[in-house]
């Protein structure tokens, strides 16, 4: 049995004043229902000590002004499908679940441009433009479930981020709640106002700067046409060479995914994309533009592939033949979890041209460290994401999948790269920011926070190293609660 | 407050709920989820729930379980999911968890469900003599009376209750031994009558075994068939449905059948489970296994069958719901669509969502009526955005709570099985 | 307006490397001399200025082409010239990246003929001309005719070093084409007219130079079957890279008949620009035209011999505001996919006609910027930076003493 739990009289005041302010029906305080609001799509570490549900602006503003008043920090959380722990509140305090606040507000096709609460998934809201003819351009893999506040906060990509840009580029303006729960509104409908850019800032900012009460997006047309190609390599070593060759020669599809042979003969068998299992990597290419502009650029990326080594390239215009080439993508990194006990996995990002260097340098290191690892990543961007497959049951095997991830990242950061293109810093990778960033460069960041509010009241402890309160130290942040997985 | 553990054979194993990533794709196609935007009512929270009950991380307190109980069992978590969570088995097995402890400490709600389903459902005789007594109360007048003087003075729980009752047309369905024999028969199938099934909707019975017979399909009924137990397995009694399935397998056995056919989503989709439902019993691993294999839904069969012939024409215009434990449960979504396609006359409209719960869900509707309405909502509202007069399932529950629905919304449409459909057209045909 | 000592400027003289001055004639702005101007030769040295200069409560004017002179309210304070024309090196180029790390003292145009060796380019066209440098494009992120049909030069950033009052250089951002790593303040550099640093280096994503281009124009009957037929095209074809609605006035600007026209440019592969022309020419007939009438509109964007305002308003609202800016008596043309209108002025204008073209484009839902105009006129009408308390807690912090640009946002900042 548990021990009992005792509500400290603070506490029972902060869930009254938030019962009043946005009734008890939008308010969770109880133990057991805390307890599905400890994770994210990564990891499982920390739950709320009250979870409110705004369905307005103003329900937004009267939390975080009730949470000031008590002392107590702010988390804000989408669908919870972050990769990084982002929506974890790892010091307790108020949730705010977006979630209610899910309506498409305005779609104006003719500007181009669309209005919508912070709550709104993104693939719903592609649906909603369908009829238009428009799309809104970020397509995290995540899209059927992850919300356009979460997409914000995150500055999400997606695999069509190569010819698109990830979603700082497709966000006009946003209405943000500040620490302080003033409601401002940050950009212009129309591009390129006069002033300080501070849309620009807050996109990415994780939730530690501001939450997403609305936002206003740029739309593009659809393309005329589009072709996929499917290019099946026998090594990861050719395919990485074959995407490097095809932008130099001059074309730019609008995506470019790679899986090795560890993923295919994972997801193949399950959702028969058409993969071969006998290779030893496929890249998914995508081309779009006018009619015939789609085919000369197919002909270059098809010339490029074989001049690298692919045995095969295949291609579909059919949206059906299209889709269930990317059925295999989109399902890949689900499917690991059907496949192994647990994975963790990874996102770095490296300049393209060393693509082939450190993919090898990654399978060198899972060797080493006795671990099996698919791959299914954005080769186009240079952004990888290794999976590594473990035993979180077997003694020890999580901290040293911990510290393997730590040795890719840092043969990420050595080839001139990242350690995020994507999935943000939030808990995970907070101790690695200084492979990347001086202290003055740090020291920065904190002021930028510092300028927005106190920084332990909006999303403490993410992105930023330090941070009053903040266990240090990274095995003890994921600790072996790493082991349900996660998905890109 | 009393906090409850799992106990008995059925602990969800932590292989299935390993399975899960927690990526949350299943949130979206959660009906509860998407009605209440909350984490705590979806397929992703309840694993969760279940995982931390188990291991003791999270108690098992009357809130959690009400939680569980939310829970529609429709699996469209199932189809949504990326990793193969076995979703609706670890939901079984998480209730059957929880009413394996001792009766003080069920829930007292899953308790009364369980006396009734396992001293109504599971004795014919009992459930005949209720059904007819219902029977009586709508002829002789008495639910004119109830519904118009009376209904001020009754509660609104027993009101909504029996609005929700179906219009019992016909005599009951209660024929077994041989219901066809068409001569120079292709196959030779039992058909399972069910408990609720005959008696609520006889007309889906019969119009099962015209189509069988026009597929040339020798067709019985073993007399010794019981209740699939599908509800029982639903609601935590493993014991029960185990008991049942133990005599199924037993009565179609007998019956020396190719296939066992199922008009009924619900019932087929657990009898394709009997295999896993007695997997740990020695004696009945292996034949609950060969039964499995044989078990058909009516629809999957017939359109494996040659039916399309001397099909005459019937003026409808038909909406599809794709029954959950049809098109999630059993992956079975073309065989509707491909009999309704080839009866002449039929259009059909498809409706957004189609394969989105309907909130019958076996017994839910009685026992969640809220939840059960607030999802059949949007149901109705898909069904009438498409303008079809006539909408068809695959379940006799779905017929029932989409009859409800289109009186409680005003949707002027009538609600058919797709083999109802497809008997009229062969009756059509016949008639030429 | 600060007094400066000669000990303050001999401080920073004597901390840099020899030759590091300039005379001070050649960096009058709005007709005042600086105390002293220097063109640090290194990093290390630029900071220097800053630092001493701060320790010293000077005003610090960082300037490269010199083009955007007349941008944002008049100066509080000119001490010292600072001229990031030193550093103008290219510091990594990787073709097969698509990436390139200049220095900020590099000129686009002297970047663009190195990239075009390569045969890719950066697709930036900031008024008036080539000759602004990387820093001053960044820092102004004035948005020219490609602007909405290619990325735009605050989403081809990928990262900066910029140098700090206090004498730090601190980074932001990386060198690869994706990264989300810490917070983005190299956006929040772009556009800010020096208000948080002044930026040594950028990190660009650059694109490979289309094939083909080729510039097509037709003329209108009048003004609504102008912006009907911009309106129509203007995502039309993934080839677009620039289209303007031109009044008759801006059409005789660029030597066309005085009629509304749209003229628009093609760029990508042979065929798509061929498959394109031939697409475009199904919906109206076509005329070529010289690719020079861009240069010839983006220098008039930039003449800071005049006043030019850069409206902003929806798409469908750029012909109720080419209207008025008609009406005002400028020159208008509308880049349309941007909601871009520009309006430039013979003569300078009265307070009130700019004034009046703002409350339009606010009703509109959009807004009006003062690319140029006389230092009177900018400090009547030009644009407050944003969100005043956050915009001075972020100052307060990056910029305490006011040392870069003091005046430049207004009052406080």
């Amino acid at each position: 049995m548990l021990p009992p739990k005792t509500v400290p009289t603070e506490l029972t005041t902060l869930i009254r004043d938030l019962q009043e302010a946005l009734g008890a029906e939008n308010v969770l305080h109880l133990p057991e229902d805390l307890a599905v609001y400890e994770y994210d799509a990564t990891i499982e570490r920390a739950r709320p000590d009250v979870v409110v549900f705004p369905a307005t602006s103003e329900d937004v503003a009267a939390a975080v002004r009730i949470a000031v008043q008590h002392d107590v920090p702010v988390v804000p959380r989408g669908s919870g499908t972050g990769l990084s722990g982002g929506a974890v509140p790892i010091l307790g305090g108020v949730l705010i679940v977006l979630t209610r606040m899910n309506r498409i507000l305005e779609i104006d096709a003719d500007n181009r441009v669309a209005v919508v609460q912070p709550g709104v998934i993104n693939l719903h809201l592609q649906g909603a433009l369908e009829p238009f003819g428009l799309l809104y351009a970020p397509d995290p893999s995540s899209q059927r479930v992850c919300t356009i506040g979460g997409n914000i906060a995150n500055n999400s990509g997606g695999p069509h981020t190569l010819a698109h840009g990830s979603t700082v580029n497709h966000v006009l303006a946003i209405e943000v709640v500040l620490p302080d729960g003033r409601v401002v509104r940050l950009g212009s409908r129309v591009p390129d106002a006069p002033g300080i850019d501070l849309r620009g800032l807050l996109v990415g900012s994780e939730g530690t700067l501001g939450i997403v009460t609305e936002a206003t997006l740029r739309l593009v047309r659809k393309s005329p046409a589009t072709r996929t190609l499917l290019a099946i390599f026998e090594s990861v070593a050719d395919a990485s060479e074959a995407v490097s060759t095809v932008i130099r020669r001059g074309v730019i599809p609008v995506a470019m995914e790679m899986l090795d042979q560890e993923i295919i003969r994972i997801v193949e068998p399950r959702i028969n994309a058409g993969y071969p299992l006998d290779a030893g990597a496929v890249l998914l290419i995508e081309v779009e533009g006018v009619a015939d502009g789609v085919a000369a650029d197919s002909a270059v990326v098809e010339q490029a592939c074989r001049d690298t080594g692919a045995r095969e390239v295949r291609s579909a215009d059919e949206a059906a033949e299209r889709e269930r080439l990317w059925e295999g993508r989109k399902a890949a990194i689900g499917a690991i979890g059907g496949a192994a006990p647990a994975f963790y996995l990874l996102d770095g990002v490296v300049p393209r041209t060393k693509l082939p260097q450190v993919m090898t340098r990654v399978q060198e290191l899972c060797r080493e460290y006795g671990f099996s690892c698919a791959n299914v990543f954005h080769a186009g961007d240079g952004n990888l994401h290794p999976n590594i497959m473990f035993d979180p049951t077997v003694p020890g095997a999580t901290e040293r999948v911990l510290e393997l991830g730590g040795a890719i990242m840092r043969a990420c950061v050595d080839a001139g790269g990242s350690i995020t293109g994507e999935h943000g810093i939030g808990l995970e990778k907070r101790s690695y920011m200084e492979w990347v960033f001086s202290e003055a460069d740090l020291e920065a960041m904190r002021a930028v926070r510092e300028a927005f509010g106190p920084s332990d009241r909006f999303n403490p402890c993410k992105m930023l190293p330090g941070g009053h309160g903040c266990a240090s130290g990274h095995a003890a942040e994921l600790d072996a609660h790493l082991a349900a997985g996660a998905y890109v | 407050m009393t906090t409850i553990r799992f106990t008995g054979p059925d602990i969800p194993s932590a292989e299935d709920l390993a399975n899960c990533i927690h990526c949350g794709f299943c949130l979206p196609s959660c009906p509860t989820y998407v009605a209440t935007g909350q984490e705590l009512e979806s397929p992703r929270g309840r694993l969760h729930l279940i995982s931390g009950i188990r291991d003791g991380r999270i108690e098992g307190t009357p809130r959690a379980l009400e939680h569980l109980d939310l829970c529609l069992q429709c699996r469209a978590c199932e189809t949504a999911c990326p990793s193969a969570v076995p979703y609706g088995r670890i939901m079984e097995d998480a209730r059957a968890a929880i009413m394996a402890n001792e009766p003080a400490e069920q829930p007292p709600a899953w308790r009364l469900r369980r006396l009734a389903l396992r001293h109504v459902l599971a004795r014919p005789r009992r459930l005949r003599l209720a059904m007819a007594g219902a029977r009586l109360y709508q002829r002789s007048g008495l639910q004119h009376f109830v519904r118009g003087p009376l209904a001020p003075l009754l509660p609104s729980a027993l009101r909504r209750l029996e609005a929700a009752a179906p219009v019992l047309r016909g005599r009951p369905f209660r024929q077994t031994g041989t219901l066809a024999s068409p001569p120079a028969p292709k196959a030779r199938v039992a058909m399972l009558l069910g408990c609720l099934h005959g008696e609520m909707y006889p007309d889906m019975h019969r119009a099962t075994v015209t189509a069988l017979e026009h597929a040339r399909c020798e067709v019985v009924a073993p007399p010794a068939q019981v209740c699939c137990g599908a509800l029982h397995a639903h609601a935590g009694d493993a014991e029960t449905a185990r008991a049942l399935a133990r005599r199924n397998i037993d009565a179609f056995e007998r019956a020396g059948v190719e296939a066992v056919v199922v008009n009924a989503a619900g019932c087929g989709a657990a009898m394709k489970e009997y295999s896993r439902l007695l997997r740990h019993d020695p004696n009945w691993s292996q034949r609950a296994e060969a039964f499995s294999t044989r078990v058909k839904d009516a629809l999957e069969f017939v359109a494996e069958q040659d039916f399309a012939h001397d099909l005459g024409p019937v003026d409808r215009t038909v909406t599809l719901q794709d029954a959950c434990h049809l098109a999630h449960a059993q992956g079975i979504r073309t065989a509707p669509r491909a009999i309704l396609g080839a009866i002449p006359g039929v259009t059909l409209r498809e409706m957004a969502n189609s394969d989105r719960c309907c909130g019958s869900a076996g017994l839910y509707s009685a026992v969640q009526p809220q939840m059960s309405a607030h999802v059949l909502e949007p149901k109705m509202a898909s069904i009438a955005a498409t303008g079809a007069t006539t909408v068809c399932t695959a379940n006799p529950g779905c017929t029932l709570q989409l009859e409800t629905g289109a009186r409680r919304h005003e949707v002027d449409a009538e609600v058919r099985h797709v083999i109802e459909v497809l008997a009229e057209s062969i009756e059509a045909g016949r008639s030429r | 307006m600060t007094t400066t000592s000669p000990a303050d400027v001999e401080a920073i003289r004597t901390a840099l490397l020899p030759g590091s001055e300039r005379p001070v004639a050649d960096y009058v702005i709005d007709d005042t001399t600086p105390a002293a101007a220097f063109e640090p030769a290194t990093r290390e040295d630029l900071a220097t200025v800053l630092r001493l200069a701060s320790e010293q409560g000077l005003v610090v004017v960082p300037q490269g082409g010199r083009t955007a002179l007349a941008l944002g309210r008049p100066l509080e304070g000119y001490d010292i010239a600072l001229d990031i024309g030193g550093l103008r090196q290219t510091v990594e180029y990787v073709p097969d990246d698509l990436t390139v790390t200049v220095e900020a003292g590099r000129r686009l145009g002297a970047l663009q003929a190195e990239l075009r060796e390569q045969g890719q380019y950066l697709p930036i066209d900031t008024p008036p001309s080539d000759d602004v440098t990387i820093g001053g494009l960044l820092a102004t992120a004035r948005p020219g005719a490609w602007r909405g049909h290619v990325p735009a030069a605050r989403d081809l950033i990928l990262g900066i070093e910029a140098a700090l009052p206090g004498g730090e250089r601190i980074r932001s951002g990386g060198r690869v084409v994706k990264n989300v790593t810490g917070y983005d303040i190299h956006r929040l550099h772009t556009g800010a007219l020096g208000a948080f640093g002044v930026l040594v280096e950028a990190t660009f994503k650059v694109a490979p130079l289309p094939e083909a281009t080729r510039t097509l124009v037709a003329a209108a009957p009048n003004a609504d079957a102008a912006s009907a037929l911009a309106l129509r095209l203007w995502d039309a074809s993934p080839a677009l890279r620039a289209l303007a609605v031109l009044s008759p006035a801006a059409a005789t600007l660029l030597g066309l008949p005085e009629t509304p026209a749209v003229i628009l440019e093609l760029a990508g592969t042979q065929s798509t620009v061929e498959r394109s022309t031939s697409d475009l020419g199904a919906v109206v007939a076509f005329e070529e035209a010289p690719e020079v009438a861009w240069e010839t509109l983006r220098a008039a964007h930039g003449d800071a011999a005049r006043t030019v305002l850069r409206a902003g308003v929806p798409p469908t609202s750029t012909r109720a505001m080419l209207d008025e800016v008609e009406r005002a008596g400028a020159t208008g043309w509308a880049y349309v996919a941007a909601g871009a209108v520009l309006a430039t002025f013979a003569e300078t204008p009265e307070a009130a006609t700019v004034t009046g073209l703002r409350d339009t484009a606010e009703r509109l839902g959009g807004f009006v910027q003062v690319e140029s105009a006389p230092p009177s006129l900018r400090h009547d009408v030009s644009s407050p930076p944003g969100d005043a308390a956050l915009i001075e807690a972020l100052r307060d912090r990056f910029d305490p003493e006011r040392t870069i640009n003091r005046g430049r946002w207004g009052a406080v900042l």
